[in-house]
């Protein structure tokens, strides 16, 4: 993503993708620490009531930060084997489709997710009594982060398509 | 807008490449739009479906099997495996499905599986005088006990959406996969691609206990996920995070393997690969909701009922529709969409979750080598470099215990059930 003849803009991409990745192998060590911590505590008698919401919130903001970066690779679940026997010409043509068709999805998910976690941001959860709306946050940051990498994925397209590594499917 | 268009506009997304994920949310999407839902209430569901204890499942075990993995131990878990069967007619092949269900107590994944064990195993066997797509053949058809035998991210995706013990359906998985893993090698024995190939000199006890080392670190991880559930010391979830623990000590420790960057690197990758796994979920959550307001299930359950299927011959009707589904879908997909439908259905004709459960994923691991979709197979060919059809000639014998294990345990239950009966009863 990063080379000679980049811009700005592109740079600054790889940067965010860089924290990114960063914040993602922070929050795996974070959610194995609290949950043994969990197992600890529940083997030494005292309970911890904070622990399994804070594992969960960390794995919500995990799964959405995760999304843009495999965005911005063509990594996302998809199944290309029709899409791959199209002509050139068509088949660069249906992954600029697959762009506009994403970026409208990202764009409604911003504008209802902004509504909704405002509209909760004044109920709190019961056991680290947050906000709630920093557990619908994610959406909103992901769908923001996701239209952000849109040149990566486009110059995917122009590349035709994208690639099957063997990484992108379970 | 009604489930009909619903699914004819999801099929054609999906159909068209986009990746999975938006394909299930854009039609849910205008479906609330359509009829005058809050579109909010996706949101809530979105965030609302990877809220869940039980789906941190995935992360952890993931992580538990890329650090393994980064480690080193799949090279030391092979060399153990060629002690154990290397001697047997088909040397190296029986080597790779033994090593396929010792990996499957690690990885729960079978493109994880047929990369890993693919990337070590091909090579040498080709050395060994197997034609290259032979070799990836047998590689990918083992690599589908991984999610078979526990623990299985499949299977915990299921028990997440049908509301059902983890614990109960790694267990019930663990016999069809061996007797699947055994049907293989005896199949094997007897098959003329492995006649004249090398088989390995039967392996002396100092060799035994050099390798043995490996063979125990890997087989304690599947003993302490399942030791831990079902003694009740862990939930699934807390067992997947210590089985995580477990592997960077020893990858890191003991092995010596795992150093800081390829640790980085395989948690990295772990976050990214349940990431794409768990937005589909997600997604799949405002989906899984529309179908239920729109009664799908209960219109499902009607029509059987009219069908007057015995409960075996539902279980028939649905092997062919998972087969053939699975040929063109991918497992995780399918097992969003289809499992809410089904268990109700399943459900109401007396057949147990557990039970079902166990034949859906044995279905959706036939397809993944099935073409026209069959990832393993593109898997294995990458790494073969052997073409796609070629592959595909050669995985035909391999379908007949993969078939023959789905027939048995379709008409068998106890199969099935035995153990998650014995351990939790």
């Amino acid at each position: 993503m990063t080379g000679p003849g980049t811009s700005r803009f592109a740079r600054a991409r790889a940067a965010m993708i860089r924290v990114q990745e960063h914040l993602l192998i922070l929050i795996a060590v974070a959610m194995t620490l609290v949950v043994l911590y969990q197992i600890g505590a529940r083997i030494g008698g005292f309970s911890v009531r904070w622990t399994e919401e804070f594992a969960r919130f960390l794995s919500i903001w995990a799964t959405f930060l995760a999304v843009p970066i495999l965005i911005a690779f063509g990594r996302l679940i998809n199944i290309d084997f029709f899409h791959l026997a199209l002509p050139p010409f068509l088949r660069r043509s249906v992954s600029y489709l697959h762009i506009v068709i994403s970026v409208s999805a990202f764009l409604v998910l911003i504008w209802v997710g902004l509504g909704q976690v405002q509209a909760t941001w004044r109920q709190t959860s019961p056991g680290l009594l947050w906000p709630m709306g920093l557990f619908t946050l994610p959406i909103v940051v992901c769908s923001v982060l996701s239209l952000v990498v849109v040149p990566d994925w486009i110059a995917s397209a122009r590349r035709d398509g994208h690639d099957t590594d063997m990484e992108k499917y379970l | 807008m009604t489930v009909g268009m619903i699914l004819i506009v999801l099929a054609a997304l999906m159909a068209i490449g986009l990746p999975v994920s938006i394909a299930v949310l854009v039609p849910s999407l205008l479906y609330l739009f359509i009829n005058e839902i809050p579109l909010s209430s996706a949101i809530g569901r979105m965030s609302g479906s990877v809220n869940s204890f039980t789906v941190m499942a995935v992360p952890f075990f993931i992580i538990a099997g890329q650090v393994m993995n980064s480690s080193g131990l799949t090279e030391k878990l092979i060399s153990f495996t060629r002690c154990l069967v290397g001697h047997m007619r088909g040397g190296l092949a029986q080597v790779n499905v033994a090593a396929s269900i010792i990996f499957a107590g690690m990885s729960g994944s079978a493109v994880a599986d047929a990369g890993g064990l693919g990337s070590v195993l091909i090579g040498p066997m080709k050395k060994d005088g197997y034609t290259a797509s032979f070799s990836a053949a047998v590689t990918a058809a083992s690599s589908t006990i991984g999610p078979i035998i526990p623990p299985s991210i499949p299977m915990v995706i299921f028990a997440v959406i049908a509301e059902e013990s983890v614990g109960r359906l790694f267990l019930a998985g663990a016999v069809p996969g061996f007797l699947l893993g055994l049907l293989m090698m005896v199949m094997l024995r007897f098959m003329p691609q492995t006649r004249d190939v090398k088989v390995y000199p039967r392996a002396t006890i100092a060799e035994f206990r050099t390798h043995l080392p490996a063979g125990i670190l890997a087989l304690l991880m599947p003993a302490i996920i399942l030791i831990g559930i079902t003694v009740g010391i862990f939930t699934p979830t807390e067992a997947a995070a210590v089985a995580a623990v477990y592997a960077t000590i020893v990858g890191g420790f003991i092995l010596r393997g795992l150093t800081m960057q390829r640790f980085r690197g395989a948690l990295l990758q772990s976050m990214l690969l349940s990431g794409n796994v768990l937005f589909v979920v997600a997604v799949a959550g405002v989906f899984g909701w529309i179908l239920a307001r729109e009664g799908v299930s209960g219109q499902l359950a009607q029509w059987l009922i009219t069908m007057d299927l015995s409960p075996l011959m539902l279980l028939i009707v649905l092997n062919i529709l998972l087969l053939l589904i699975g040929c063109v879908l991918e497992p995780i997909s399918v097992l969003i969409v289809l499992t809410p439908v089904l268990v109700p259905v399943i459900g109401y004709a007396g057949i147990d979750t557990v039970h079902f459960g166990v034949i859906m994923v044995f279905n959706l691991m036939i397809g993944l080598v099935t073409p026209p979709m069959g990832l393993v197979l593109y898997v294995v060919g990458d790494v073969s470099g052997e073409k796609f059809e070629h592959v595909v000639k050669d995985i035909l014998p391999f379908y007949l215990p993969m078939l023959l294990v789905l027939l048995l345990i379709t008409a068998f239950p106890n199969l099935v059930l035995w153990l998650p009966d014995l351990v939790f009863n």
